[in-house]
């Protein structure tokens, strides 16, 4: 079993990062990620909203995985539940790995919260759980895959600043065309910042 | 209409030169996200654009008005669910209300 965890913090406020977050498919850092869908979606009692989503992956892996493994088709599931909070402002996904659980579980938690410090700044928290099952050169194989994760990882922190700049941008243009004749809040409080 | 990876980087230049024709779609023309249905990749991107505005502007500023997309999401989900029984997606039961979950194991 091997436990991966790294925080990182973003220079942008928590309902920028937590909109990008919802929103970070399609990217170019994760080509990979094919489909995501929502499974199903709900506000509890307290005013957080649950969601939980299917995302489809088709990953290209390596021909000695394939021969290693036996598996012909590259096609992944993970099933990630997450919960916002806005009034806490906390934004919380979990994921883990639905094709493959006989060989290997990844299992992971993100944690989106603002800066205690700073209210401009968001601090992510990251951690997997990697788990290879009955292949003897585990200890191996799950240090590739905390590599691969971490480099994921980074991949994911750049995806989501192209995120933030896209919906950034669509901001400004959207303020442009409409002058003032469409009221969007949204667009005031980037205007403002 | 999705955009390739490679639309994707060559658009991730300078802010504020998207192409116009952007502006003649939904008021949040994002690059879109399929469906593992792809019969259902319509319905989904309808469902998306209703709850990312609702996302954006209702709930994230603590209005706690009715959701409006109840209807697009119906029918997204009726077809999503057909899907993944034909694609045989292992899909592990919903338990939304509740704490979160233990991951299974296999």
């Amino acid at each position: 079993m091997k436990i991966w965890a790294s925080e990182h913090i973003f220079n942008h406020p928590w309902e920028t990062v937590t909109k990008a977050a919802m929103q970070k498919y399609p990217n170019p850092m994760n080509p990979s990620v094919f489909g995501v869908d929502v499974l199903d979606r709900s506000v509890d009692t307290e005013g957080r909203l649950h969601s939980t989503r299917l995302l489809s992956t088709e990953w290209g892996l390596p021909a000695l995985a394939k021969s290693m493994f036996g598996v012909t088709r590259t096609c992944t599931y993970v099933q990630e539940h997450s919960v916002v909070d806005p009034k806490q402002q906390t934004f919380e996904l979990q994921s883990t790995n639905i094709s493959f659980t006989n060989l290997v579980s990844v299992d992971e938690k993100l944690t989106y919260k603002p800066h205690p410090q700073d209210p401009e700044k968001t601090v992510l928290t990251q951690e997997a759980l990697i788990s290879v099952k009955g292949v003897s050169l585990s200890n191996h194989l799950e240090g590739l895959m905390a590599k691969t994760i971490s480099v994921n990882a980074s991949k994911g922190r750049e995806a989501m600043e192209w995120v933030i700049r896209r919906l950034n941008t669509e901001i400004e243009e959207l303020t442009a065309t409409a002058r003032g004749t469409m009221r969007s809040p949204m667009a005031a409080a980037v205007a403002d910042k | 209409m999705s955009l390739s990876p490679t639309g994707l980087e060559q658009q991730v230049g300078p802010p504020g030169f998207a192409p116009l024709s952007f502006l003649s779609r939904a008021v949040f023309f994002f690059p879109e996200m399929n469906s593992v249905g792809e019969a259902c990749t319509e319905l989904k991107r309808e469902y998306d654009t209703c709850f990312n505005r609702w996302f954006a502007e209702k709930f994230l500023k603590g209005d706690r008005s009715g959701d409006p997309c109840t209807e697009s999401f119906r029918k997204y989900q009726r077809c999503v669910q057909a899907a993944i029984k034909e694609k045989e997606i292992p899909i592990d039961g919903v338990d939304f209300m509740g704490p979160n979950k233990d991951k299974p194991e296999s």
